[in-house]
């Protein structure tokens, strides 16, 4: 009784859309009107053969992997220094809370701002001797993808600060006490014993920030709209587009389907391995 | 390399070894002992800080200063304006309804914050406290959450359009307050675990049903956690884009996010009035933020790090 | 108030067999103690009574009616446990009132009871804190107070004062067995502290991997143990085995050395002797022993030997001044009638 509503919950979000989804994948099917016949294999046919839907799910994974590595590192690095050298990290801890909470269409905003060729960016660089022309980062086919890389960063990081400095002030103080009696070295200290006991916590709030990455949406559609030629094509957008720009309901439930089987396949084995090794301890 | 402690017997330096209690606080911070490396350190830490301040406190800022640029200014390329212009603002709320806009994101967020939580919280319970469901349910929902919300963006149309509740509030309550459920489950999670079991024994040894047991004993425990959990479901929704881009077409029913996207999608757009605008939305958020970081960072770090 | 019958229990967690055929009779008003190592079940038990777990199989009956069917909330049984389990939310006088307003009592009656209570666990000045706001010892009282208030058919507690310090506990256990002689409430009480069994019991229940060894009044368990497992488990310091080969009433030590044992015996035996029991000094009728010192530490009031016997290390409690030191060669003195034997297969041979 107590779990009707999660079950109509899971129903509404989770297996009633992937029952449909497979229906529409197999039929031809727009926005106004679905369902219009059975169609095979043809939209996925079509989705391997006349479109670009590969290629914007392999964005999609280096985007994932990319972002969340380079924010894990730098988020443990920000966390670290917070925690072994900041006696009262509150107003810092509140500041860096704020990128966070943004919405994700206004830090597109902010970031399409600062990037624009007349925007402070642009200024800068010119200063420092290194353009001759404002360019248009965005519009580069060199910078767009590392732009909305750098956007994520930004909103991202402290996600990461906040979760691996939790996870710092949970490590057990005597150890450390131990280590320093025993003279170990700062450096030491770090590799030899905060990151292999924090490795685990760490492998979750890596995981958790790769699951959102694959989601992300509303810096493409604030920044570049997927150009230039494809560079920030990441898949949700792509299938966005075909659903609701080009009202192909059929391809884009081709496409839903492809792009949920693999994000299945590179996250969910890692999901459960790390859910029994929680379970473990 | 250096250690931390002198041997008793270093030739170097006649001083024998002395235990110092202040070497137990080592384990923090490690401290050289020589006055120079110290106040290295020091700079290096305040020079780290800044840059880590900086660069996260850089795009904010920079919006505000824009916000508050002539059309001249804003497109000389300095950060902050020549001559503050603060016509924006009123221009950008004359141009666009924010006002709506901001009204129909607290609400379709508030509401929606007490539809995930009266589904999850009893969920959670009887699924970790009662084991119904055993493991499968946990999965499914741990599943349900690694899928991407475009999954559910068609058939939810679809959906919604039949049951009438397209461009609606009402809606767009009822989507986020079940997408956020899986959020909530993983957030709730170690907080109901936290409840020792034998608390539920005993009131049911006490005589209390099932349901008295969860509303007069376990409910009252979960109240800061709920806080916590409401406070982070009612930022996502409130942020969210995908799904109230897709099902919301009037200033009735639009949220900040969707209004404001295709303000700045707009041709002829005012890059101060964007500015202003984006200003505007972010304000309430930001409002959260300040007030409840406590409840915020512990709802994250207690649902993120076991 | 009750008498609980524990029949022929079973309790299965996948394939492994928590107890096994479990059998026993709780007097009504009669203090049960069920004592036994970490992992042997006395848990799972006492949580049986309460409901708590499902058994797989037997019967558990309360006045001669199967309870088995009932939940836990049915049972009409309170449960003091490890954690004292007090709702943190509520207050001292709320948390002993919780079931009462559950069961609707009128609100004198709710009053006039935990009035009562807490006069007898001297509570009277804690009714409006916080469960947080209190020490140990008075959340252990809040806590068989929540209990006594429902007059319920059995108390049940669960390892209730291995939180408190050492000297509270024995404090506690005192007050506990009072006010349980007060009420005259059936009690079964689980504890791996055979001190606090023999302290407070009427009659013990020695349980072991999932089955009860014996069952009788903390003297019975002492001077007549049915097995090895037991006459270890009962008495402190614990009792000595000394491995021997017997034929009638003689045993043979592995060094040769012969000792007269009270029964007959084939075979291998083990040669029970409590530490108590061994002398330095010899009297009348007292057998001797040789072996080797390999300790001792004096604990002021007594000293406590370790000796040497063949590889075994013998346990003697002594008073007096140091008699030996380490690697001396003694000699050790008991009444052979103090001797228990136990055969090979850890029986007890009379």
């Amino acid at each position: 009784m107590m779990l009707l509503p999660v079950l109509a919950g899971l129903g509404a979000f989770f297996i009633y859309p992937f029952v449909y989804l497979i229906g529409l994948s197999f039929s031809k099917s727009t926005l106004a009107n679905t369902f219009q016949k059975w169609v095979g294999w043809d939209n996925f046919d079509w989705m391997f053969t006349g479109t670009n839907f590969t290629s914007s799910i392999a964005t999609t994974v280096i985007f994932a992997i990319t972002v969340s590595i380079v924010q894990l590192i730098l988020g443990l690095l920000i966390a670290y220094l917070l925690y072994t050298s900041v006696k009262n990290g509150r107003v810092l801890r509140a500041l860096i809370l704020l990128p966070l909470m943004t919405p994700p269409v206004m830090v597109g905003i902010a970031w399409k701002l600062l990037l624009s060729p007349t925007g402070w960016i642009n200024s800068l660089l010119s200063q420092a001797g290194l353009i001759e022309q404002p360019i248009s980062i965005l519009g580069d086919q060199r910078f767009a993808f590392p732009s909305i890389m750098l956007a994520d960063t930004w909103q991202w990081t402290p996600f990461i600060v906040i979760l691996s400095y939790a996870a710092l002030q949970s490590l057990p103080e005597d150890v450390f006490e131990a280590a320093a009696l025993d003279g170990a070295h700062a450096r030491t200290t770090f590799f030899k014993l905060t990151l292999p006991m924090l490795a685990p916590a760490l492998l979750s709030i890596l995981l958790i920030r790769m699951i959102m990455a694959f989601k992300t949406f509303d810096l493409v559609f604030v920044l570049t709209q997927g150009g230039p030629g494809g560079q920030t094509d990441v898949s949700t957008y792509t299938i966005w587009r075909t659903a609701l720009q080009e009202f192909d309901l059929g391809l884009a439930g081709a496409q839903t389907l492809l792009f949920a089987i693999v994000i299945s396949l590179v996250t969910l084995p890692i999901v459960f391995l790390n859910n029994k090794a929680e379970a473990r301890l | 390399m250096r250690t931390t402690i002198q041997q008793p017997n270093s030739p170097q330096n006649g001083e024998t070894f002395q235990f110092k209690p202040e070497l137990l606080t080592l384990s923090r911070t490690w401290k050289p002992k020589a006055e120079e490396g110290r106040l290295r350190k020091m700079i290096f830490v305040w020079i780290a800080l800044a840059v880590i301040v900086i660069f996260f406190m850089l795009p904010i800022a920079y919006l505000f200063s824009t916000s508050f640029k002539s059309p001249v200014d804003v497109v000389d390329g300095s950060f902050f304006p020549n001559a503050v212009e603060a016509e924006n603002w009123p221009r950008a709320f004359a141009q666009v309804p924010l006002w709506s806009f901001m009204r129909n994101s607290i609400l379709a967020a508030a509401f929606s914050v007490f539809v995930t939580l009266g589904v999850a919280v009893m969920a959670t319970y009887a699924m970790l406290k009662l084991e119904v469901g055993k493991s499968f349910l946990p999965d499914m929902i741990l599943a349900s959450y690694v899928a991407p919300p475009i999954i559910a963006l068609i058939p939810m149309f679809v959906l919604m359009q039949k049951l009438g509740l397209l461009n609606s509030i009402a809606g767009m309550v009822l989507i986020y307050g079940l997408m956020n459920v899986p959020v909530a489950f993983w957030l709730m999670r170690s907080f109901v675990l936290q409840v020792p079991k034998a608390l539920d024994e005993a009131a049911w040894l006490d005589g209390a049903s099932y349901f008295k047991t969860f509303f007069r004993v376990t409910l009252p425990l979960l109240y800061p956690a709920m806080i916590a959990t409401g406070l982070i479901c009612f930022i996502l929704s409130f942020n969210e884009l995908l799904f109230a881009q897709a099902m919301t077409f009037d200033s009735d029913s639009r949220t900040l996010p969707v209004g404001i996207s295709l303000f700045q999608g707009e041709r002829r757009v005012n890059f101060g009035q964007m500015a202003a605008a984006s200003s505007a939305g972010i304000i309430p958020v930001y409002f959260i933020a300040l007030f409840c970081q406590k409840w915020l960072i512990g709802g994250l770090t207690q649902g993120g790090v076991k | 108030m009750a008498k609980i019958d524990i029949i022929n229990v079973q309790k299965y967690y996948g394939s492994y067999h928590a107890l096994r055929e479990v059998s026993l009779s709780i007097k009504e008003g009669e203090f049960m103690v069920l004592v036994g190592p970490s992992g042997c079940g006395k848990s799972t038990l006492l949580r049986s009574i309460a409901g708590l777990e499902d058994i797989s199989g037997g019967v558990i009956a309360a006045n001669d009616q199967p309870v088995n069917d009932l939940s836990p909330q049915e049972r009409n049984i309170a449960m003091v446990f490890q954690n004292y389990a007090l709702y943190p939310h509520l207050t001292v006088r709320e948390n002993l009132a919780f079931s009462l307003k559950i069961h609707k009592f009128e609100k004198s009656e709710i009053d006039r009871r935990i009035k009562l209570a807490a006069d007898m666990l001297g509570l009277t000045d804690y009714l409006s804190r916080r469960p947080k706001a209190l020490s140990g010892g008075q959340r252990q009282r809040v806590a068989m107070g929540r209990a006594m208030v429902r007059e319920p058919t059995a108390f049940l507690f669960d390892e209730p004062l291995s939180n408190l310090d050492a000297r509270l506990r024995v404090e506690m256990r005192t007050e506990i067995r009072n006010l349980q002689r007060k009420l005259r409430t059936t009690a079964v009480y689980v504890t791996h502290d055979q001190v606090e069994a023999m302290t407070m019991g009427d009659r013990i229940a020695v349980v072991n991997k999932g089955g009860i060894e014996q069952v009788g009044t903390p003297l019975e368990l002492y001077r007549d143990p049915n097995n090895m497992f037991v006459a270890g488990f009962i008495g402190s310091p614990p009792m000595n085995f000394i491995s021997a080969r017997a034929d009638g009433h003689q045993a043979v030590l592995e060094d040769g050395q012969v000792v007269t044992i009270p029964v007959k015996a084939h075979g291998d035996i083990s040669i029970g002797l409590r530490p108590e029991h061994i002398f330095l000094d010899k009297l009348e009728h007292h057998h001797t022993l040789k072996c080797k010192e390999s300790r001792h530490f004096d604990l002021g009031s007594s000293l406590q030997y370790f000796f040497d016997l063949n590889g075994t290390e013998i346990e003697v409690s002594a008073s007096g001044d140091v008699r030996s030191h380490s690697g001396v060669e003694i000699q050790i003195h008991f009444d052979p009638n103090d001797l228990l034997v136990f055969g090979a297969d850890t029986k007890r041979i009379r």
